[in-house]
């Protein structure tokens, strides 16, 4: 448990304002929008963490996987995978990366933070010494993670209520020192609440993102087409007036936008 | 080949799927064709072949994709030197593609080794 009273992550995810998180764009990336249209709508990344033995992979595999058959797996073991998902008639491509095995190689997993836009910080509720642990995951977090990052704590192993070491209300308590973390309690093995993990990550995550929209489109417009973007729910609606030119409204907000296409690249 | 995958501008005609639990690894029309020779292990593995070498297999048709984000859902096995072989993201059978570390851009799927819708 971390000590420190009231420890709040620096910038914490209730704050969507912050200047430097609108998205700069770059001229490549502004070209490589005018490329047809995605597939999916959304990217994000998803990193899982945790001690030794929580149960990180049984997560991913269980998101990932119903139909799971030990016989087929490959021996050299999955490293990350793609994975689209439909949330609110959005498609989003998710990439979840399991960081089992290289707990100890600190420069291999920092560059998996800096890019991660959620992050599932995962305990063994059976092993006190997992949830022990949890602070110094938590350095990890401050020192590489954006501090954008959704951050979820789950603590896993449901399934073995007779060996639970820690209960609910200590892993509430410590998702409550960190502003903006949630908590579940989840189990792999039957699969209770995994789905239910991953996907209210991502509705949070995509929340984030739409503010992001917002206050970009709002900085290039100088807000006049602010209010006309915020009834722009959908993600690919096309402009009726110009659509050969609504890609750049990351560039520059387009003139007629009675709706636009906003294409999402995080 | 079998007729009617590639379409008249070279893409994947139809989806691409796992062979063995159907999930989808494609959409239609976001792959191209490429021909390339590529060794994959075989994907029928018994108990004994673990002991002996890999059996390897020579493909040569392959869906070429440039971003992994394009693939619908695909599983990325950890380094096996400079390659990541690419599985099923669901039941994880594989390999079916082939990734190098070194060619950034280059995502390989090999038609021997999926299904199309």
């Amino acid at each position: 448990m971390d000590p420190r009273p009231g420890y709040q992550r620096a910038g914490g995810s209730s704050n969507h304002h912050s200047a430097s998180s609108s998205p700069a764009l770059t001229g490549a990336q502004a070209r490589r929008r005018k490329q047809p249209l995605r597939p999916a709508d959304f990217k994000l990344q998803v990193i899982i963490i945790g001690s030794r033995g929580v149960g990180k992979t049984s997560l991913m595999e269980r998101f990932t996987d119903d139909t799971f058959c030990e016989a087929c797996k490959s021996t050299v073991g999955v490293d990350f995978k793609i994975k689209t998902v439909e949330l609110r008639g959005k498609k989003i491509r998710l990439q979840i990366w399991d960081t089992a095995g290289q707990e100890r190689f600190n420069s291999i997993t920092s560059a998996y933070y800096r890019s991660a836009k959620g992050i599932i910080l995962v305990y063994d509720l059976t092993k006190s010494e997992t949830f022990e642990d949890l602070p110094k995951w938590m350095k990890m977090i401050d020192k590489y993670a954006s501090e954008e990052a959704e951050l979820l704590l789950v603590g896993n192993k449901l399934d073995c209520e007779i060996d639970r070491e820690i209960t609910k209300q200590q892993g509430e308590k410590f998702a409550q020192q960190i502003t903006g973390m949630r908590f579940c309690e989840a189990s792999a093995k039957d699969n209770f609440n995994v789905d239910e993990i991953f996907l209210k990550l991502v509705d949070d995550i995509l929340k984030k993102v739409k503010m992001t929209i917002l206050q970009f489109t709002w900085e290039r417009s100088n807000g006049s087409m602010l209010s006309k973007i915020m009834t722009n729910d959908a993600p690919h609606t096309k402009c009726e007036t110009c659509s050969a030119k609504c890609m750049e409204l990351y560039i520059a907000v387009c003139r007629h936008i009675k709706g636009a296409v906003i294409y999402l690249f995080i | 080949m079998e007729q009617g995958l590639v379409s008249e501008d070279g893409k994947n005609a139809r989806a691409v799927l796992c062979q063995r639990c159907g999930c989808k690894v494609l959409s239609a029309g976001v792959a191209t064709l490429a021909k390339r020779e590529l060794l994959l292990p075989s994907m029928k593995k018994t108990s004994l072949a673990e002991n002996s070498e890999q059996e390897c297999e020579l493909l040569i048709e392959h869906w070429l994709v440039h971003d992994m984000f394009t693939f619908d859902n695909v599983g990325f096995s950890k380094d096996v030197g400079s390659i990541k072989f690419l599985v099923c993201a669901d039941c994880e059978v594989g390999p079916i593609g082939w990734h190098n570390l070194k060619e950034q851009n280059s995502f390989y799927v090999a038609l021997d080794r999926v299904h199309h819708e």
